[in-house]
C-alpha cells in the first residue's frame, strides 16, 4: 500500500480521548506514505536470476575456447549494469512521507529520494487538511496549513487520485478528534 | 515536504538546441530515433536500388572499374561488395532497431505504462547519441580507404574472418567501431527499458495486464541485453586478431574461424527477433483498434513473445548447416528451428481471430497491418522449408534465402515501422496524414515489393547465388522484374517522405484526444495530441487503462 496509518490493522486509529503531547509521548497517530515502485524485491532476484542463467548459455558453449575470456566481461558486465539500473531506479523512487500527530502538534517529514529532509510542523488545532479536485495539472491535489510560518505543503503528492481521495476524509477526521480529543490547560 | 505546488505550473520554453539536441524526454527522443533512422533508411535503400539497377539485366554495366557506366566496362566486384555490406550494416543495425525499438519504444512504452518518463533520461540521450556516433562511423567506413584499390569494406554485414581479419585498410576497422558504439547505444537503451517497464508501471498494473506494445518491447530489450554484448566480445575479437596479433579466429595460431560464426549467430538468430518483435506488438494495437475488438488471447500472446524471444537464443546454428556440423547437431538445431513456429502460429492465428467477426476497417494503418500479416507469414513458411537442413543444402547462399529474410525482415519490420507511424502520427505530431496518398503508398509498397522478392523465390530455386554482381543469361526475367519492383518500392518511400512533409506542415489538425476509436484503449490515448511536454507526472488512475478485457 503506498500510504499506511501506523497501527497494528494499517486503518486509522480511533482516538480516544486521551491527550497525547509532542513533548515525550507517542503520536495519537502516524500515517507513512511512500512512492510507489512497481518492481517488488522478489522481482529483482528473479530478473538477477534469470538474466545470469540466460548469459550463461553463450558462455557455456564456449567453456574450455579462449574465446571465453573476452566474451566474459561483456556478458557480466551488461549483467552488471542491470543490477545497478534496478537498484538505481529504485533509490530514485525512494519518496517518503511521515505524518505524525499529537494533541497539540502535527509534523510532517518529508524524505526525498536525494538531498536534505524536509520538515513542516504545525499545532494540530490549526491544521487544515484540505483536498483540492483541480489544482494545477494535480487533481484531488491535498494541502496541510496552519503553521506557524505561514507555508502551504503537499501531502501525498506521489500517490494517484483516487488514493488521495481515499485518504482525505481520514486524514480530516483524524486531525479534528485528535485535537479535540482532550484540552490542554 | 514540497511546499503546495502553485496553481499556474508554468514550464519555461526551451531552445531549439536545449530541446532536440541535450533532449531527456523520451517523446522527443523517441522522434529524433525516427528521423534520424528514417535518414539512414533512405540511404540504405538508395544502396538497394543501385545494386537492382546493376542486376536489372545480365552483364555489368554500371559499377565499372573505369567509372560509372563507363563503355567499355571492367566489373568492379568491390563496389558490388561494399553495397551489400552497407545495406546490410545499415538495415541491421542502424535502420530498423532504432526506428522500431528506440523510436516506437521509446515514445509509446512510458506512455502505455503510465510513467512520466524513461528511468534514466540522461542515458536515454547517451543512447541516441551514441546511435548518432555509430550511424557516422558506419557511413565514415563506406568511404574510408580499405587498403586495397578503393573504398570501404566488402566483407558482408557478418564479417567473417578471415575475409575481415585480412583486409588491411581502416574501413574495416571503423565498421567494427560502427557496430561496437551502436552496440553500446542499444545495450545502455535496453537496461534502460527492462528498468522503466519493471519498475515504473503504474499501480494495478500487474505483468499480465500492461499493453502488448509494451511487452513486446521489454522481451525485445532482454534479447538485446543478452546478445550484443556477445557480438560486442566477438567483434572485440576481430579488432585484436587484425590489430594486435592475436589468433582468436585464426587456425595458423590455434583459433577457429567456424567458432566465430556461432557466436556471430548467437547474437544473429535474436537479432531479427529483435528486429521484429516491436512490430509483432504494434501491429496487435493496430488490427485490435481497426477490427474494433479487444486483441485475441492477450495471455497467449504475450507469452508467445517470450516463447520467440527463449527459442531465438538456441537456434543459431540453422544458418550455418553447410560449415560441418555434426548429423545431430543439424538435427537439433532443425527441430528447434520447426518449434519457433508453434509461438509465431499462435500469434498469427491471434490476429486473424482478432479480425473474426470483427469490424474490419481498412484505415491506412490497418493495411499495413494486413499486409505485415500477409507477407509475415509468406517468410515464416519459407522461413519452415529452409529449417531443413537437407533442403539447405541446396539453398544455401541462394536468392531463395534473399527472398525469406527480406520477406520477415524488411516486409515484416518495414510494414510494422509504416503501420506505427500513420498509426501514431496524429498522437505524435498533432496532425493527420492524407488518407488517400496513405492508402496509395501502401498499394505502391505492397505491389513494390511483391515483385521484387517473390521472384528471387524462383531466382533461388534455379540456382542463383546471393552476393554476386552478375549471372547467366537464364537468370535475366526474374531479375529484370525484380528490379521493376524495387523501383516501384523506392518511388512509393518517395511518396512516403511527401506524406510526411504535407502531413507534418499541411496536415489537418488532430482535436480529439484518441482519433481511432473505443478500442484504441490504451494510455497515450487519454492524453492531448500531441502530448504535453510532461505527462503522467501524476500517477494515472486504473479506471483510465484497465478496461476489464486484457489489452
Amino acid at each position: 500500500m503506498p500510504f499506511r496509518w501506523d497501527t497494528e490493522t494499517g486503518q486509522a486509529p480511533d482516538i480516544s480521548g486521551a491527550s497525547f503531547f509532542a513533548a515525550g509521548d507517542p503520536p495519537l497517530a502516524r500515517l507513512r506514505l511512500c512512492a510507489h515502485s512497481s518492481l517488488s524485491a522478489k522481482g529483482f532476484v528473479i530478473v538477477i536470476a534469470t538474466m545470469f542463467a540466460l548469459a550463461l548459455v553463450p558462455l557455456l558453449s564456449v567453456l574450455g575456447s579462449p574465446v571465453f575470456w573476452p566474451l566474459l566481461p561483456f556478458v557480466m558486465g551488461a549483467l552488471g549494469l542491470l543490477w545497478w539500473a534496478l537498484k538505481h531506479s529504485w533509490a530514485d523512487k525512494d519518496i517518503q512521507e511521515d505524518l505524525a500527530i499529537w494533541t497539540d502538534r502535527v509534523t510532517l517529514r518529508h524524505s526525498p529520494a536525494r538531498g536534505p529532509e524536509k520538515r513542516w510542523e504545525a499545532n494540530t488545532y490549526w491544521t487544515v487538511a484540505q483536498m483540492h479536485p483541480r489544482r494545477g495539472g494535480h487533481r484531488n491535489y491535498i494541502t496541510l496549513a496552519g503553521g506557524g510560518d505561514g507555508r502551504e505543503v503537499e501531502l501525498g503528492g506521489f500517490l494517484d487520485e483516487t488514493e488521495r481521495a481515499t485518504l482525505h476524509p481520514v486524514l480530516k477526521r483524524v486531525l479534528e478528534t485528535a485535537a479535540t480529543s482532550a484540552r490542554p490547560l | 515536504m514540497a511546499d503546495a505546488a502553485s496553481a499556474a505550473h508554468e514550464h519555461d520554453r526551451k531552445g531549439w538546441f536545449t530541446r532536440w539536441v541535450m533532449s531527456t524526454n523520451h517523446k522527443d527522443i523517441g522522434v529524433l530515433y525516427l528521423f534520424t533512422a528514417g535518414a539512414v533508411g533512405l540511404i540504405s535503400v538508395i544502396l538497394t536500388v543501385y545494386m537492382r539497377l546493376e542486376l536489372m539485366s545480365p552483364g555489368v554495366q554500371y559499377m565499372c572499374m573505369e567509372g560509372f557506366m563507363a563503355d567499355p566496362c571492367t566489373p568492379d566486384g568491390h563496389i558490388w561488395n561494399v553495397m551489400i555490406t552497407y545495406h546490410g550494416v545499415l538495415m541491421m543495425f542502424f535502420v530498423v532497431i532504432p526506428a522500431l525499438f528506440g523510436g516506437f519504444g521509446n515514445y509509446f512504452m512510458p506512455l502505455m505504462i503510465g510513467a512520466p518518463d524513461m528511468a534514466f533520461p540522461r542515458l536515454n540521450n547517451l543512447s541516441y547519441w551514441l546511435y548518432v556516433a555509430g550511424t557516422a562511423l558506419g557511413i565514415a567506413s563506406m568511404f574510408a580507404p580499405d587498403g586495397l584499390e578503393g573504398t570501404g569494406s566488402g566483407v558482408g554485414w557478418v564479417l567473417y574472418p578471415p575475409l575481415s581479419t585480412s583486409y588491411p585498410g581502416i574501413s574495416m576497422d571503423l565498421a567494427i567501431f560502427a557496430v561496437h558504439v551502436s552496440g553500446a547505444s542499444s545495450i545502455l537503451g535496453a537496461i534502460n527499458m527492462i528498468t522503466t517497464f519493471l519498475n515504473m508501471r503504474a499501480p494495478g498494473m500487474t505483468l499480465h495486464k500492461v499493453p502488448l506494445f509494451a511487452w513486446s518491447i521489454f522481451v525485445t530489450a532482454w534479447l538485446i541485453l543478452l546478445s550484443l554484448p556477445v557480438l560486442a566480445g566477438a567483434i572485440t575479437m576481430l579488432l585484436t586478431d587484425r590489430n594486435f596479433g592475436t589468433t582468436f579466429f585464426n587456425p595458423s595460431g590455434g583459433g577457429d574461424p567456424i567458432l566465430y560464426q556461432h557466436i556471430l549467430w548467437f547474437f544473429g538468430h535474436p537479432e531479427v527477433y529483435i528486429i521484429i518483435l516491436p512490430g509483432f506488438g504494434l501491429i496487435s494495437h493496430v488490427i485490435a483498434t481497426f477490427s474494433r475488438k479487444p486483441i485475441f488471447g492477450y495471455l497467449p500472446m504475450v507469452y508467445a513473445m517470450v516463447a520467440i524471444g527463449v527459442l531465438g537464443f538456441v537456434v543459431w546454428a540453422h544458418h550455418m548447416y553447410t560449415v560441418g556440423l555434426s548429423l545431430s547437431q543439424q538435427s537439433y538445431f532443425m527441430l528447434a528451428t520447426m518449434v519457433i513456429a508453434v509461438p509465431t502460429g499462435v500469434k498469427v492465428f491471434s490476429w486473424l481471430a482478432t479480425m473474426w467477426g470483427g469490424s474490419v476497417e481498412f484505415k491506412t494503418p490497418m493495411l499495413w497491418a494486413m499486409g505485415f500479416l500477409f507477407l509475415f507469414t509468406i517468410g515464416g513458411v519459407t522461413g519452415v522449408v529452409l529449417s531443413q537442413a537437407g533442403i539447405d543444402r541446396a539453398y544455401h547462399d541462394t536468392y531463395y534465402v534473399v527472398a525469406h529474410f527480406h520477406y520477415v525482415m524488411s516486409l515484416g519490420a518495414v510494414f510494422c515501422i509504416f503501420a506505427g507511424i500513420y498509426y501514431w502520427i496524429g498522437k505524435m505530431s498533432g496532425r493527420q496524414y492524407p488518407e488517400t496518398l496513405g492508402k496509395i503508398h501502401f498499394w505502391m509498397m505492397f505491389i513494390g515489393a511483391n515483385l521484387t522478392f517473390f521472384p528471387q523465390h524462383f531466382l533461388g530455386r534455379q540456382g542463383m547465388p546471393r552476393r554476386y554482381i552478375d549471372y547467366p543469361e537464364a537468370f535475366a526475367t526474374w531479375n529484370m522484374v525484380s528490379s521493376l519492383g524495387a523501383f516501384l518500392s523506392f518511388a512509393s518511400f518517395i511518396l512516403f517522405l511527401y506524406i510526411i512533409y504535407v502531413t507534418l506542415t499541411k496536415g489537418a489538425k488532430v482535436n480529439a484526444n484518441n482519433y481511432w476509436n473505443e478500442h484504441a484503449d490504451t494510455l497515450e490515448w487519454t492524453l492531448p495530441s500531441p502530448p504535453p511536454e510532461h505527462t503522467f507526472e501524476e500517477l494515472p488512475k486504473q479506471s483510465d487503462w484497465d478496461k476489464g478485457h486484457a489489452h
